[in-house]
Order: structure tokens, then C-alpha cells, then sequence
């Protein structure tokens, strides 16, 4: 299959965070298999985040058994550290959103951002969150089985849904029910039942406090008889997992989310059934799934371009490769998340962001067209201190006015291709929506453009047409 | 694919005032206690050892409270609601909460927003629900309005969303910049997509209800309020919308910071002197334009306090919660007794009466409205309100 500029345009919308306009501008015909291999030798730059390295508590027990402090004080020194790190993870989202903003790790960084999304693992201990978020970078593109063993025994992940506390003789079922119903199966294909065996399963899964890391805690694991989803046997966690994915079922899960992720906001049965059966008959690759969607004709189709409302964080980046936004005060990209309200390591549950139409209501709408302008010195930004929800706004305030203001775009080194006035206004149109616009719409902008002074029209032409609800599709 | 010029139309159509509507004249308004709000301190069983002993720091003395009745009394920083309680339009409903609770903040806010069981997760609020069921015919978002930056989840529905603003001149300036009006009037045309003519569909909307407010509301009148405080702007705001005769059934506006693990009394006082004042403030005015026998005001947290104060002179994250229903039309007093402080589950309060048949009750008998379709579950009604 040959690809023409706007179909890898469309790709890279899709599959990263879309692309840099003089880099649009050299893109030529090309064919799919020559395509796929630039995207795909991309994904194996991997970069582990680094702020924070080694466990906070390491060290704490052993001046306790030393006898230097005592445990009441080693307590508070934990709690001390714990508190330092929740600010930390404001540098450990900027690096990892300026991580996504990398062309070369873009691809990656995107399905890194779908893992996180899908585990929707929210702790305030940074080291956990930092180390899980390693986890899935590690696995990202690998088998789902391995990915998910490794989250079953991500310390985040144990202490998000209480896994430290199921013990044989106290179960506690709340990691065993996510598995089922938001991990793998989803809500309708188990029992109540189920969800009582698979926690017995994992009865005995918790962390080392000390390194931070997984350890079998075998006098409180239940090494009995289970029955799980029809079958018997004394099965222990990775059992369930591998249970679970024999069942087809559980391909077509995942696929339906990849298909929501990457394709479109209306699913269609048909193409998820193949993406689920190619899952499936691959053992859960997930690199071999993106590969094979991306380089379905399907995936390039009317239907599928621009039919998916942007989440805030894909706004965001969108500014940043198609505006070329920078910040000076680099702090400004978490204020730009929470202002459109979502913030990476913040996810409202376990179930992870809303998505399409759910991220659209009037103020919502209206925050996301005016920002361009925003950002380009044309308005101010009206700040109002959001209510304090302790933890929900996790972030001590910033000088927010002051951080903003040290926006910058990169129009400047734009340059429009030579022709007339409207072919200058198709080819953005054609760059930014894949597509040319509404012929109303289109005559509007185009009447607008020409009555600028010729030294403003260019960023004119963008800042409107990133305002406009279009630009809220990919 | 579908043509959105046709469904568009009928919004479209009703751009000038309210149009055909289901407003009952009957209003609701939504206090968020944001953080948890200790319960425990906020209405005191003075007659309770327990309750002393659990609190040895931090327990308030029998000789500060402002006496109810003669078990409990509330906590002195509430003294501008006493008159609102002597006069029988204050019910105070004890325990209320949900079984399984959770103590996280964010997942506890979420049940109480969606109305869902604690193993389930929602992606609609039960206000937006109810908009979803009454709202056939509405034809902008006003109808429900969160005083806030955000619209939380509990505003939105399947089909429709309420609109969030601090300040209704800020949202009709918010308008009037850029090119929203011309987009909205184009907002008609064909699109190739479903999801765009939902966005198209939000700004015409949100036009709509900028223009509604420009019409309704004096915006140069501005009224002075003691003491200043964001809460208080919020509700001055909510008394010149109601007192314009804006057709709005709900408005829902939060008051944050009651996460008190250290230091809680001043904390917590500081913040129940400004929830009472507060209300005072929105009940006097209400009466004043005769308004107030048409609202109902429920105030709520998402979850109350551990019995036991921590050692930081403050409280960590529990389970059961007092409620507040204020209105002339509220079966005034005490409803029901404080939960046990004996029979506690891992030192927190059992909750005797679950906040979905609060919300059933308001539903149902307030609103008017279908509580099982908008709950998805059938609750039995409390007799909360005169009927």
C-alpha cells in the first residue's frame, strides 16, 4: 500500500503526537513498508525515566535495627519522605511529557501513555509512581502476559488496590475485580465468584516495604484448591492470568481499547474482531497489533480520520508539534494538564481518563479555543485558584500568570508554500485536519486571512484554525 | 455518517430565551463539603463518653456546643445556622453513606457523584442523569450550574451536561473573543463526523446560555457580602441568578480544604464559620425575594472522620457522615440518631442510612423526577420533606 502525506500525517496524529510542519512539508509518497520500519525504529529508543531512583525507605530499617532512631521516628522520617516526593512528581511529569514531545520517542511514549490509561495506577509514594511508570515502558511493546505480571507485582500497583493487605486469611478482592473487569475480560464474562477465587489466587502478592519491590509472602498465601472460570486446580496468580488469557474473550477487550485509542471514538465491531483475533493469534504482542493496524486501509479511511475528539494530554502535545510551543518555565506543561484537567499520574480512577465526548462541555470547549490565542500574547488567561481538594490538587500553586507567560511558539520559523491566498489556506487546513474544511468555514477563514497585514498572517492562520472545533479531532 | 444539519436545527432554533422547558419552579441546591468534612465535630454527641475519649485533644466541651437537643449540639463556628435550626428549617440527617465505603477521596467523591455501588465505575453523574431525563426539550446547559472552573462528573449525563462558570460576566466576555458567535452560527452545516457536530452542538449551547444570562442577570449590580471569601461570591452568584428568575433547577458549588490530619479545630472552624455565614447570607436573601420557598439546599462530604483523633491533634479519613437539608419545606430537627460509637467498623462509624435514598427522596418529592431511571436502582424514600 502506498501512503500519501496526509495519510502519514493522519499516522503520525494517530500513532504519536502528530508531526512538525517542515517536516510535513518534505513528506512524500512513500510505501507503507518503508513507512512502518521509520515508525517502528523509533520504538526501540527506550528511555527509563530517572528522578527519583532508589526506594524511599531504604536505609530507614536498618538505623532502625541499629538502634539509631527509634520506630516512631523512622515513621515520620518515611512520612517526610513520601511528602517530598508528591512534589517531586511535578519534575517527574514534565520529564515525561517532555519525554512524548521527543520525535524519536513519541511512538512509544504514546503507548506508554495507553498503559497508563488502561491501569489508571494513581499513588502518591513518587517512587512507586516512577518505577511503574517504568514498568510499562518496558513492556510496553512486548507480550500483554508479561506486562501484566509485571504490574500484578508493581509496588504501585499492590498498594493502589490494596494487594498488601489480601492475605489467606482475610482475601481482599479489590485487585482481583479490576483484573477481571478493567485489566482483561471486562464487566459481564465472570462471576462473583471469580472474583473471590482469583483474589485467594493472589493472596500472599506484596511488596518489601524495605526495597520497594515484590516479594511472596508465603505464610499468607492460600495454596488451596480454587475454581476459577470452570476450572480447578490450586492456582496460584500467574495461573489466573494465564487463565484469563486463554480466553479469547479477553483479546477482544484489549482490542476494542486499542481500537478506541488509536482509531475511532465509534467502534466497529468488524474491525475490532480482526485487530482481537490477530492479538490473539500472536500471543499478545502488542507491536505486531500496532504494526498490522497501522498498515490496514481501514485505518486511513474517511470514517476514521479526524473522527476522535483529542484528550487534553494530545491537545497539548498537538500545540507543541504543530505550534511549536515551548515554555521557558517548564512547569507551564502541568499547568497546561490540569487546566484542561488531566494530569498524567493523576487518573480520576482505576478505570483510568473519560474520553471522547466526555472530555467536551461548554466550559471545557470553550477553555480548549481560546488557548491558542492564549498562547500567543493575543488575550490573557483568566485564572481563578481552583478550590483545595488536598490531594486532588496535588500541586502546591505556582505563580500560574507568571509561568504561562513564558510560552513561546515556533510559527515565526514557519513558512507559508508559495501560491495564492487560498492555496496558503488549503495546505494548513490540509496539514492541521488531514482535510480540507467545510467550504463555509473555509471561505470564512479565507476572507479573514486576506484582511490581516501581512506581517500577523501567518500566525492569524494558525492560531484560528487551531481555535477552532475541528482542531479538537484527530 | 450522520447529516448533523437536521438535529442541529432544532438547538439551533431556540437560540433566543428559554423555549420549551420542564422547569418546575422547584430548585436544588448542591453544597460539596470538599476533603471530608469531620462529621463527628460538626454535630457533637455531648452525652457520649465515647466520643470524649476518642477525642481527648480535640473533643469539643459540653459548655462550648450550641445545644440541639439533649445528645447533641453543633459545633460552636455553626452559630449563624442556629437561628435557621430553631426556626425548623434545618434537618440534620446522621450516618449517611454507602456500604464497602471507600476512603479515598477521589473514588468516594466519584460514588457520591455517580451514585453507583462502591465496586462500580460510572462515567455520568446523577445530576447529569437527571438532566438526561427531564431535559427532552432543553435547549442549553443552564438548567444545571457548577460554580466552579470545572464541570465535575456528577453534572454530566449521557446526552446532556451542565454548565460550569465562576462568574456569569467572565463566560459572556469568554464568548464574545475569538470567532465563537460566527462558529456557532455556521454551527448548521454539515459535518462529516458525529463527534464534530457535538462540538458544534456544545458552542451553540454555550452561546446560548452566555446570552440567557446577558439577558437575565443586571451584571453591574453588585452586591457586598461580608466576609468575602471565594464560597461566598459563589453563593452571591447563586442569588442573583435565582433572584433574575433564571430557570435553572440546580446549582452545585463546592467548599474545599476539610482534609484536617493535623491541627483540625482551627481548620475546621475556620471553615464551618464560613459554610454557616454562608448560608445565612443565601437564606435571608432567598427570603427576601421570596424565592426561598421554592429552594432546597443539601450539604454533603464525601466521607466523614476516624473516631479516634490521630496524633497530629487531627483526624484521618472515615467512612459515615452527617448531611444537611435546609428549606421550609424539610421536616426540621434531628431525623434520625447518630450511629453507634461502640459498634464500629475498623474505628470508623457504620453508616444506618445509604445517600442514594437521600437523593431518591429529593427526587422524587422535590424535583419531580423518575429516581429510578436517574439512580438505576430503586431506593426507598425517606420522610424527609413535608408532602
Amino acid at each position: 500500500m502506498e501512503l500519501n502525506p496526509l495519510q502519514i500525517n493522519h499516522l503520525y496524529n494517530r500513532a504519536c503526537f502528530g508531526i512538525d510542519y517542515n517536516e510535513y512539508l518534505g513528506l512524500k509518497n512513500s510505501s507503507d513498508q518503508v513507512v512502518m520500519m521509520k515508525l517502528f525504529n523509533n520504538y526501540y529508543h527506550k528511555k527509563a525515566l530517572n528522578v527519583f531512583g532508589a526506594s524511599p525507605d531504604a536505609g530507614i530499617l536498618q538505623k532502625i535495627r541499629s538502634g539509631e532512631v527509634t520506630r516512631q521516628e523512622a515513621r515520620q522520617m518515611i512520612r517526610g519522605q513520601i511528602e517530598a516526593s508528591r512534589d517531586k512528581i511535578r519534575s517527574l511529569n514534565v520529564a515525561w511529557v517532555e519525554q512524548m514531545q521527543t520525535p524519536s520517542f513519541a511512538g512509544l511514549e504514546k503507548l506508554v501513555y495507553f498503559w497508563h490509561d488502561h491501569f489508571g495506577v494513581r499513588v502518591l509514594n513518587g517512587y512507586h509512581v516512577e518505577a511503574h511508570n517504568n514498568t510499562l515502558r518496558l513492556h510496553a511493546l512486548g507480550n500483554y502476559k508479561d506486562l501484566l505480571l509485571a504490574v500484578a507485582k508493581d509496588p504501585a500497583m499492590i498498594s493502589f488496590l490494596n494487594n498488601q493487605q489480601n492475605v489467606k486469611a482475610q482475601p481482599n478482592e479489590n485487585f482481583s475485580r479490576e483484573l477481571l473487569e478493567l485489566f482483561t475480560i471486562g464487566r459481564g464474562n465472570y462471576s462473583e465468584k471469580d472474583v473471590k477465587e482469583a483474589a485467594r489466587a493472589f493472596t500472599g502478592w506484596r511488596m518489601n516495604r524495605r526495597t520497594a519491590s515484590f516479594t511472596f509472602d508465603e505464610r499468607n498465601h492460600d495454596y488451596g484448591q480454587k475454581e476459577f472460570m470452570g476450572k480447578k486446580g490450586k492456582f496460584d496468580g500467574e495461573d489466573i492470568i494465564e487463565i484469563i488469557l486463554k480466553d479469547p474473550r479477553t483479546a477482544h477487550f484489549i482490542a476494542a481499547k486499542f481500537y478506541a485509542f488509536y482509531v475511532s471514538d465509534i467502534p466497529n465491531e468488524k474491525h475490532i474482531t480482526e485487530l482481537a483475533e490477530y492479538y490473539y493469534k500472536h500471543e499478545y504482542h502488542t507491536q505486531s497489533l500496532l504494526k498490522y493496524m497501522f498498515m490496514q486501509p481501514w485505518f486511513y479511511e474517511k470514517s476514521v480520520v479526524q473522527s476522535k475528539i483529542k484528550s487534553p494530554l494530545e491537545l497539548i502535545n498537538g500545540y507543541q508539534s504543530q505550534l511549536g510551543l515551548s515554555f521557558g518555565n517548564k512547569s507551564a506543561w502541568l499547568l497546561m494538564q490540569r487546566r484542561f484537567n488531566q494530569t498524567m499520574f493523576y487518573p480520576p480512577s482505576v478505570a483510568g481518563w473519560p474520553q471522547g465526548k466526555e472530555w467536551i462541555d461548554s466550559s471545557s470547549l470553550l477553555k480548549r479555543m481560546k488557548m491558542p490565542a492564549v498562547l500567543n500574547g493575543m488575550s490573557e488567561v483568566h485564572q481563578e485558584e481552583s478550590p483545595e481538594l488536598d490531594a486532588a490538587d496535588p500541586f502546591k500553586p505556582i505563580d500560574r500568570k507568571q509561568t504561562m507567560e513564558s510560552a513561546e511558539l515556533g510559527l515565526w520559523a514557519y513558512q507559508l508554500p508559495e501560491g495564492t491566498e487560498e492555496e496558503q489556506v488549503y495546505s494548513i487546513e490540509k496539514y492541521l485536519f488531514n482535510k480540507t474544511l467545510p467550504n463555509e468555514l473555509h471561505q470564512k477563514v479565507l476572507e479573514g486571512f486576506k484582511k490581516q497585514p501581512k506581517h500577523k498572517s501567518k500566525n492569524w492562520l494558525f492560531i484560528t484554525m487551531t481555535s477552532l472545533p475541528e482542531y479538537q479531532m484527530t | 455518517m450522520v447529516a448533523a444539519g437536521t438535529w442541529l436545527a432544532p438547538y439551533f432554533l431556540q437560540a433566543q430565551g428559554p423555549g420549551i422547558n420542564s422547569f418546575s419552579g422547584k430548585r436544588l441546591i448542591v453544597i460539596q463539603l470538599s476533603g471530608g468534612n469531620d462529621g463527628l465535630n460538626t454535630i457533637v454527641p455531648f452525652e457520649d463518653d465515647l466520643y470524649y475519649k476518642a477525642r481527648p485533644q480535640i473533643g469539643i466541651k459540653k459548655s462550648e456546643l450550641l445545644k440541639l437537643n439533649d445528645q447533641l449540639g453543633f459545633n460552636p463556628a455553626l452559630e449563624a445556622l442556629r437561628p435557621l435550626f430553631d426556626e425548623g428549617l434545618v434537618s440534620i440527617v446522621n450516618g449517611v453513606g454507602y456500604p464497602n465505603p471507600d476512603r479515598s477521596h477521589f473514588r468516594s467523591m466519584d460514588i457520591w457523584h455517580t451514585a453507583s455501588n462502591s465496586n462500580e465505575y460510572w462515567s455520568t453523574g446523577w445530576l447529569g442523569r437527571y438532566l438526561d431525563a427531564q431535559c427532552a426539550l432543553c435547549e442549553a446547559p443552564h438548567k444545571a450550574i457548577e460554580l466552579n472552573n470545572t464541570l465535575d462528573l456528577v453534572m454530566k449525563g449521557e446526552r446532556f451536561k451542565g454548565l460550569a462558570m465562576t462568574d456569569p460576566s467572565q463566560l459572556i466576555r469568554d464568548i464574545d473573543t475569538g470567532y465563537n458567535r460566527e462558529l456557532a452560527q455556521l454551527g448548521n452545516s454539515h459535518h462529516e463526523h458525529e463527534e464534530v457536530g457535538y462540538l458544534y452542538k456544545t458552542l451553540i449551547e454555550s452561546v446560548n446560555s452566555a446570552d440567557y444570562l446577558a439577558d437575565q442577570l443586571d451584571l453591574k449590580r453588585r452586591e457586598r457580602i461580608n466576609p468575602q471569601s471565594q464560597f461566598s461570591n459563589h453563593l452571591k452568584t447563586v442569588v442573583q441568578m435565582i433572584n433574575s428568575g433564571m430557570e435553572t433547577s440546580v446549582y452545585y458549588t463546592q467548599l474545599g480544604g476539610f482534609d484536617t490530619h493535623a491541627q483540625q479545630k482551627i481548620k475546621q472552624e475556620r471553615l464551618l464559620k464560613i459554610y454557616a455565614e454562608g448560608i445565612s447570607y443565601l437564606v435571608s436573601a432567598l427570603k427576601k425575594s421570596g424565592q426561598f420557598k421554592d429552594t432546597l439546599i443539601m450539604t454533603f462530604s464525601e466521607f466523614g472522620r476516624r473516631v479516634n483523633e490521630n496524633a497530629s491533634q487531627g483526624t484521618d479519613h472515615g467512612t459515615a457522615n452527617n448531611l444537611f437539608l435546609i428549606g421550609e419545606s424539610v421536616n426540621g430537627g434531628v431525623y434520625n440518631e447518630l450511629p453507634s460509637l461502640k459498634d464500629l467498623d475498623n474505628g470508623d462509624l457504620k453508616f444506618n442510612l445509604d445517600f442514594r435514598r437521600v437523593y431518591a427522596t429529593l427526587m422524587e418529592q422535590w424535583l419531580g423526577a423518575n429516581s429510578k431511571e436517574i439512580l438505576r436502582r430503586e431506593y426507598q424514600m425517606l420522610n424527609l420533606l413535608k408532602v
